[in-house]
Formats: structure tokens, C-alpha cells, sequence
């Protein structure tokens, strides 16, 4: 079904691609968020992700559309940290505490989500894409191009270091 | 902190993340899309404006040149194609169906959503930010601006219909409707839909009788004590039964589970638990829903609250000071044995070994693998 709308999107049909945004949005705003975005600045980076994606629609081929996606997305992330280091804008703001209010959330969850933006990028990103969006070492190594052993080293790594910080309280431990 | 309780933890944080309201407006996306695509058609005209004012340069700083036609314009045959299609267009977009179909759908759409709201009973602000209120709000929005390609068919709006339709359905009318799908995607279809609502209800602050009633339709039921609204499928098992497998239940099942567990440790009694497992044990045993991620989720769960049933928590000791093994851990075991728990052997071995050495080694060095070993012994039988 998909394959069907994403080749009505590709040949510009706007209705199937607005279906296409639909179906994913979800995805690349949750994605979004993990890679560092600030709440207040998912919507602008998502609406980037879904015109860039149709801008290079055409390019898309037999790659697994998802995993293209994700590509995007990580990519528009990174344009967005960018801009925000230029902008010098304070690390903590990243930590988003305005996503607390739109959302139940404990402080165990907080102190897990702040751990995992404090790792470093190439560790956080195969731990948010194993563990959030259920995908396979193989997919996320397409996505980061880097090899299938590197995933499996980067996320035990992510894991191990989240753990530690998680046993000593989080990241507020002695602050 | 061990593997198991890490993975919880993830597991918990990504519930977490899936609640975080939506904020993408799809009309402003589809909106950028067209402003774009117009500023990218205008693009050849500024290539001509500007060829042409080096013309007209040209021609003004070379009077010896005869006056010429100082007008460019697009060809005709573009043009005309241009007009052609901007007329089929406007022909397209005039046709009754369509013009009707578009002022019929806003109107589809106002009823669905009071008698939705009406039936939920929930309060303004919580019932607009639903998911499924939220896109069918975008897909009626983007319904009504947009630009037909191409005439509409009776079949073309009958789908339509029913995907709006489908977006303000809620668990309860699930039951009644009939099953067009797969017992896996129906059941991926209800759990989006329960847990959507688990959490809208947990979000009204003044709880009062409506809201409890209509809760208790979608079977959420308010617990006082806790303050807080849970699923349960007991009342509506036998509706259940007639639309998916019972090997399914295990999903059901998981909703209850993910309550049971509170900070690491259990949050109902050992012996009710036991019922919860062996009723997860039936879906994993099953081959039917494996590529599911609620299948993934559930083997966690299980191993982790297992571990818990025979290595105990602070409420539920499984030995006593005297270092003797606690009455209630032995009736957990002979509990799993008398029900055909696929841990059935393993309790069977450690009850053998308290029994004629006064200590289990097999215990003392269980792990998570052994839980789901048992479960694949029982599925794949040597």
C-alpha cells in the first residue's frame, strides 16, 4: 500500500504525499526530539523534514523509504543543532523541560531522557534508534552508514554509560 | 542496576515519548509545499526579466541599432498548454460532486466529532488534543483547500467517508463492528485506541460521575484510591472471544501488567500474577504475533515479572531469617505446577531440590534466559 502512495508522491500527487506526512509524522517528531530538538522547535524541524523529503522524493529509489526517512531527519537535526550553537543558545535549554508539561512525566523518565541527550551523538542515536523505534542493527547501520559491528559496540557502550549514570541518580547526582 | 530493569526503563520512557502531543500542522506543511513550488516556477520568469533588461541595455547604448521589439513574452504554445490546464482545472473543481462533496465532509466530520465527544464525555481542551480528533481536523482541513487533479467517483467518497469514519471510532464501537482485518492489525488498531484514551482520561483533573460512565464504556475503570483510570477486558471477554483469538488475550492482558509493575517491584499479589502470566504465556507461545513490537515488549515483561515470582521483592520473600524457604514462595511454585505453567519443570526441580537438600542451586542460579528457554521448549518442542 505503501509503495503505491509513495510512487503517487514521487510523480506529485500532493494528496498521496499529504498521506505519506500522516503516516509518519509521528515517527520523525519523535525522532526529532530524541536526536536534541527542543519541544518549542519540532514542529519547524518536522515541517523542514517533510518538504525536504519531497523536494528529493524523486530520488528515492529501492531503499527502505523509513530508513531514508530517518537519514532526513537525523540530518535536519544536525542543521538545527547547528543553528542553535550559532546562536549560542545554553546546552540546558536542550533538556527541555517544557516537554514535562504536555506530558505525565516522572522523575525516573526525566532523569533517563536527560542521560540519554548527554551522550554523545554517535552513541545516542543507535541507542534511541534500537530502543525507541524498534529498529535493527542492520537498518540503523544503513541510516548512520557505519558498520553492522559498530552498532552493536556503540549501543552496548550507550548502555553501559547510561546505566552508570542511572545507578548514580541521574545526571542532577551531586550537582 | 541488572539488564531487565534497564530494559524496563526504556520501555517505560519510550510510553513516555509516544504520549508527547503532536504539534505538526499538516495545512502549513502542504501550504510551505505550494509556496515553494510557486516561488520555483517563478524562477524562469526572473531569468527572463533579467535577459531582458540587458536587452533593453543593449539597445539603448547602441543607437545605431534600429528599434526592435522590446517585449519578450513566453511562447505561445507554452502558454496556451498553460491556459488549457488552468481551465481543465477550474472545469475539475466546479464539478457538483466535488464542490457538494467538499461542503458535505466539514459537515461529516462537526457530527462525528460531537457525537464523540458526547460519548467520551471528555472535557474541551483534552477531546481537541486526541490524536485522532487532531488528524481528522488536518484531513478535513486539507479535504476542503485542496486542488482536485482529476473527477470524483461515488466509490472515491464513500472511502473517504469511511476513513474519517474510522479516525473517530472508539474501542467500544470496535466490538461491534465488523472485523475486516487481521487478528494482529485489529489488535494493533485497539491498543492505540486504549491507550490514547487511557492517558486523556488520566489527564482530566475534575473527575465526576459522567466522566467515570463514559470511561467505563471504552472499559477504563476509575480507581479511587490510586486516582487514576485502568483498562480491563474482563466485562467484554466474551465479545473479545468472538473477534479475536484467544491465544491473543496475552495483549489484552499486558494493558493490567504494566500496572503490576511499580519501580521494579510487583504492585499486586503473587497469586494473581501467576493467572496474568499464564495468560501471556498462551500469546507467546503463539506463532501468530511475533512481528509485532507489543510481542517484544510482552517476552520483557514476562521474564521480568517471572524473575520477580521466584527470586520475590521486598513484599514477597522467598526465604525467611531462618534461611528456610518462605510458605508462600512454595504455593507460588505449586501454583505454577498445578496450572501447566511453561515454568512448570523448573518449579517442579526447585521444589525437588528444597525438598531433599533444604537448598535450590537450580534457583540460586536462575536468569532471565531460563524463563524464556521454557516458553520456547513448550512452542518448539525437542
Amino acid at each position: 500500500m505503501e509503495e503505491i502512495i509513495l510512487k503517487r508522491a514521487a510523480q506529485g500527487d500532493k494528496e498521496a504525499y499529504a498521506e505519506l506526512v500522516r503516516i509518519h509524522y509521528k515517527t520523525v517528531e519523535k525522532f526529532a526530539f530524541q536526536c536534541g530538538v527542543n519541544y518549542s522547535d519540532i514542529q519547524d524541524v518536522t515541517q523542514e523534514v517533510f518538504i525536504k523529503l519531497y523536494r528529493f522524493l524523486h530520488q528515492f529509489h529501492e531503499a527502505k523509504f523509513t530508513t531514508w526517512l530517518y537519514k532526513v531527519t537525523l540530518n535536519t537535526a544536525r542543521d538545527y543543532y547547528r543553528k542553535e550553537q550559532r546562536e549560542k543558545l545554553k546546552e540546558a535549554k536542550l533538556l527541555q523541560q517544557d516537554w514535562a508539561t504536555d506530558v505525565h512525566i516522572d522523575e525516573e523518565d526525566t532523569a533517563l531522557h536527560e542521560a540519554i541527550l548527554a551522550l554523545g551523538e554517535k552513541y545516542r542515536i543507535p541507542i534511541v534508534l534500537y530502543y525507541f523505534h524498534g529498529l535493527k542493527y542492520e537498518e540503523i547501520a544503513e541510516i548512520l552508514s557505519i558498520s553492522l559491528s559498530t552498532v552493536k559496540v556503540r549501543i552496548l557502550r550507550a548502555k553501559e554509560q547510561l546505566k552508570q549514570v542511572l545507578q548514580q541518580g541521574g545526571l542532577s547526582y551531586g550537582r | 542496576m541488572d539488564d531487565k530493569q534497564f530494559e524496563a526503563r526504556m520501555k517505560k520512557l519510550n510510553n513516555r515519548y509516544d504520549e508527547i502531543p503532536s504539534t505538526l500542522d499538516l495545512d502549513e506543511v502542504m501550504e510551505k509545499l505550494q509556496q515553494r513550488k510557486k516561488r520555483s516556477c517563478q524562477k524562469p520568469l526572473v531569468w527572463l526579466i533579467s535577459a531582458a533588461s540587458i536587452f533593453i541595455i543593449g539597445v539603448l547604448s547602441a543607437p545605431y541599432l534600429n528599434k526592435k521589439d522590446e517585449h519578450t513574452a513566453q511562447p505561445i504554445t507554452e502558454q496556451l498548454e498553460q491556459n488549457e490546464y488552468e481551465s481543465e482545472l477550474e472545469k475539475i473543481n466546479n464539478d457538483p460532486m466535488i464542490v457538494q462533496f467538499k461542503k458535505d465532509y466539514p459537515k461529516l466530520f462537526e457530527n462525528l466529532k460531537v457525537q464523540l465527544k458526547e460519548e467520551l464525555q471528555l472535557p474541551e481542551e483534552i477531546f481537541l488534543a486526541l490524536n485522532s480528533v487532531r488528524s481528522a481536523q488536518a484531513l478535513v482541513n486539507f479535504t476542503v483547500d485542496r486542488e482536485f487533479h482529476s473527477y470524483i467517483s461515488k466509490d472515491f467518497i464513500q472511502s473517504e467517508e469511511q476513513y474519517l469514519r474510522q479516525l473517530f471510532t472508539t474501542p467500544a464501537d470496535m466490538l461491534n463492528e465488523p472485523k475486516e482485518v487481521e487478528d494482529w492489525e485489529w489488535i494493533a488498531s485497539y491498543s492505540k485506541k486504549i491507550n490514547e484514551l487511557k492517558v486523556a482520561y488520566n489527564d482530566v483533573v475534575k473527575i465526576d460521575s459522567s466522566i467515570v460512565q463514559a470511561a467505563e464504556r471504552q472499559n477504563m475503570y476509575f480507581d479511587a484510591n490510586e486516582q487514576k483510570f485502568y483498562y480491563d477486558y474482563e466485562p467484554i471477554k466474551e465479545q473479545l472471544l468472538s473477534i479475536v483469538s484467544p491465544n491473543a488475550f496475552g495483549f489484552f492482558e499486558l494493558f493490567k501488567i504494566e500496572s503490576y509493575m511499580y519501580g521494579g517491584e510487583l504492585a499486586d499479589t503473587p497469586e494473581n500474577i501467576v493467572h496474568s502470566m499464564l495468560i501471556l504465556e498462551q500469546t507467546l507461545k503463539s506463532t501468530s504475533y511475533e512481528q509485532m513490537i507489543d510481542y517484544s515488549v510482552m517476552k520483557n515483561y514476562y521474564e521480568l515479572i517471572m524473575m520477580k515470582l521466584f527470586t520475590g521483592s521486598e513484599e514477597y520473600v522467598v526465604k525467611n531469617s531462618d534461611g528456610t524457604y518462605n510458605e508462600r514462595f512454595i504455593k507460588i511454585m505449586n501454583q505454577l505446577i498445578e496450572s501447566e505453567s511453561v515454568t512448570a519443570d523448573l518449579a517442579t526441580a526447585i521444589l525437588h531440590e528444597i525438598e531433599t537438600m533444604g537448598q535450590s542451586p537450580t534457583l540460586d542460579k536462575i536468569s532471565y534466559s531460563d524463563f524464556w528457554n521454557s516458553v520456547l521448549l513448550q512452542k518448539y518442542p525437542l
